[in-house]
């Protein structure tokens, strides 16, 4: 399930671009593996500017690393 | 070359010479204020003198009877704010610079002095100054022979109506004044940022012949304008130049005023033009490369670049501007092309370009694909700075009258989808209401960070 508004942000923002690449629309969770979706990097770089359209967030852009398997571990780095 | 032009060029004095918005200004009367500056400013010879180049005839009478008094002339956009016009004059040790006087009065110059004047440059100049991408512009100096040496005396008219879209103190819009003024003609000023129905209109009122325009001026009067009122002009040519001319433009203006002239030009603040092309196909015959042209202009390409050496180019950068001095006669032109089946065609700026992760992605490429798709009237295609990929592409879409956003969005995804590799395709569609365009009429290609 989604717990958070930003895991629900994300959701979001991850259906529209599968939705571009003609992708059936998965059913997402908290705990969706990031990596199992069909997404290549540059859907991901798509997804940050996405995210930080609408949160004014960008966690990337100061260079860190993260560990990010799942959709929450996405998530919270908007918390 | 101008001060002839215009203070001795024996024309039917009543004929208008310039027309704006303002009004109209007769040949005698153009000559009469060329020959009143010469009167009232002599103090201004031999030396390094900014205007604020308005598209006016005042304009044209002082760079005439600047010419005249040997001056090295510095054009400035006259809608850069007085003081900008004026740290920009310091900047390149100026003596003076001109501005109209707002109230109309006489003298109709307010001249503003400037300590620090650099030496004069021995002879008349005339410098073309082009916004860099950072800072202080750069400083083409040219002549005004070397702007004319171009131009040749039209045969089929012996007093033609051009239209002048382009900025008047920048390169295209000296040659179309020049242009105009040899064949003793009448210039119609339509400033870049007029709406195109007002344009349309002042085309209409006064019968213009010869437009000479970018691809993007004329979409957006394609796009806005009366159709009946654009056919009721009588235009006999169009010149397209500026940026990039793509087959789809060339098709829709051939379609929309059958049997007008149509042709395309190439040319550069520095190199001024190099060729010109009437055949109405994109790009240019592969066999204008490695031979000298008509012009004693020679073009080659180098590691995907087109690179020219050329008469008409400028004398040198003014050494106050930030631009090193040429080392070579050759220049790099900086437009990437591609020669494919005996054809050269423009694929972009190389700075224009996108780099995606790595790959580089030509904005004109995109555009190209997006602009045939039915319900997209105009496109611009540009770099937006991701964390992620360095840059992601970017487009903004006008869509066509009646047309639903959210239709034309998907269909413009799925055609690129189709149609662009992976990191080609935009990642951000925007539908807009309009393309803003730049002070020189061509699509801005400024980068979103």
């Amino acid at each position: 399930m989604i717990a958070t508004e930003n895991q629900g942000r994300i959701a979001e923002v991850i259906l529209e671009v599968c939705k571009s690449k003609g992708l059936a629309s998965p059913s997402l969770t908290s705990e969706t593996a990031l990596d199992q979706l069909g997404l290549e990097s540059l859907d991901f770089a798509q997804v940050v500017i996405r995210m930080e359209e609408i949160t004014g967030k960008d966690p990337f852009a100061t260079g860190a690393e993260y560990q990010i398997k799942t959709l929450a571990d996405l998530a919270v780095l908007y918390d | 070359m101008l001060n002839r032009l215009i203070l001795d060029h024996p024309v039917p004095d009543l004929q208008a010479a310039v027309i704006t918005r303002e009004g109209s200004t007769t040949w005698a009367s153009l000559r009469g204020q060329a020959e009143s500056f010469l009167q009232t400013y002599p103090s201004l010879g031999r030396r390094r003198i900014g205007i604020s180049f308005r598209p006016a005839a005042e304009s044209y009478a002082a760079a005439a009877a600047m010419d005249r008094l040997e001056c090295d002339l510095f054009l400035l956009d006259s809608r850069l704010p007085k003081a900008e016009a004026l740290e920009l004059s310091r900047k390149l040790k100026l003596g003076a610079f001109l501005i109209a006087d707002e109230n109309r009065a006489s003298p109709l110059f307010e001249i503003c002095e400037l300590p620090g004047e650099e030496k004069w440059s021995g002879s008349s100049s005339v410098t073309i100054l082009t916004s860099g991408s950072t800072g202080t512009p750069k400083a083409a100096r040219h002549t005004w022979d070397s702007i004319a040496r171009p131009v040749r005396k039209g045969t089929d008219n012996q007093a033609p109506r051009w239209l002048l879209t382009y900025r008047p103190n920048l390169y295209a819009g000296l040659q179309v004044m020049i242009q105009c003024f040899t064949d003793r003609g009448t210039l119609t000023v339509a400033e870049p940022e007029m709406d195109p129905q007002a344009t349309a209109q002042l085309m209409l009122a006064s019968r213009v012949q010869y437009v000479s325009a970018t691809p993007s001026f004329w979409r957006r009067l394609l796009m806005f304008a009366d159709p009946q009122i654009m056919k009721n002009v009588g235009l006999k040519q169009i010149t397209l130049g500026g940026e990039v001319v793509d087959q789809a433009i060339l098709d829709r203006i051939s379609r929309f005023f059958p049997g007008v002239r149509l042709v395309h030009i190439y040319a550069t603040t520095e190199l001024g033009r190099c060729f010109s092309v009437k055949d109405g196909i994109a790009g240019f015959p592969a066999d204008y490369l490695d031979t000298p042209l008509a012009d004693r202009v020679e073009m080659t390409v180098r590691e995907g670049e087109l690179v020219v050496r050329s008469p008409n180019s400028m004398r040198m950068y003014d050494p106050q501007s930030s631009q090193p001095a040429s080392v070579s006669d050759w220049f790099p032109t900086g437009d990437l092309v591609d020669v494919k089946d005996g054809r050269v065609h423009f694929v972009g700026r190389r700075s224009d370009m996108i780099n995606v992760a790595g790959s580089k992605v030509y904005p004109v490429e995109v555009e190209r694909v997006i602009r045939v798709i039915p319900g997209v009237s105009d496109v611009r295609v540009f770099g937006k700075s991701s964390s992620i990929a360095g840059e992601l592409v970017a487009c903004e879409i006008v869509p066509e009258a009646g047309q639903d956003p959210q239709v034309l969005k998907d269909s413009v995804i799925r055609v690129c989808r189709a149609d662009l590799a992976s990191h080609q395709q935009p990642r951000m569609i925007k539908i807009v209401d309009r393309i803003e365009l730049s002070p020189a009429g061509k699509t801005l290609r400024t980068r979103i960070s």
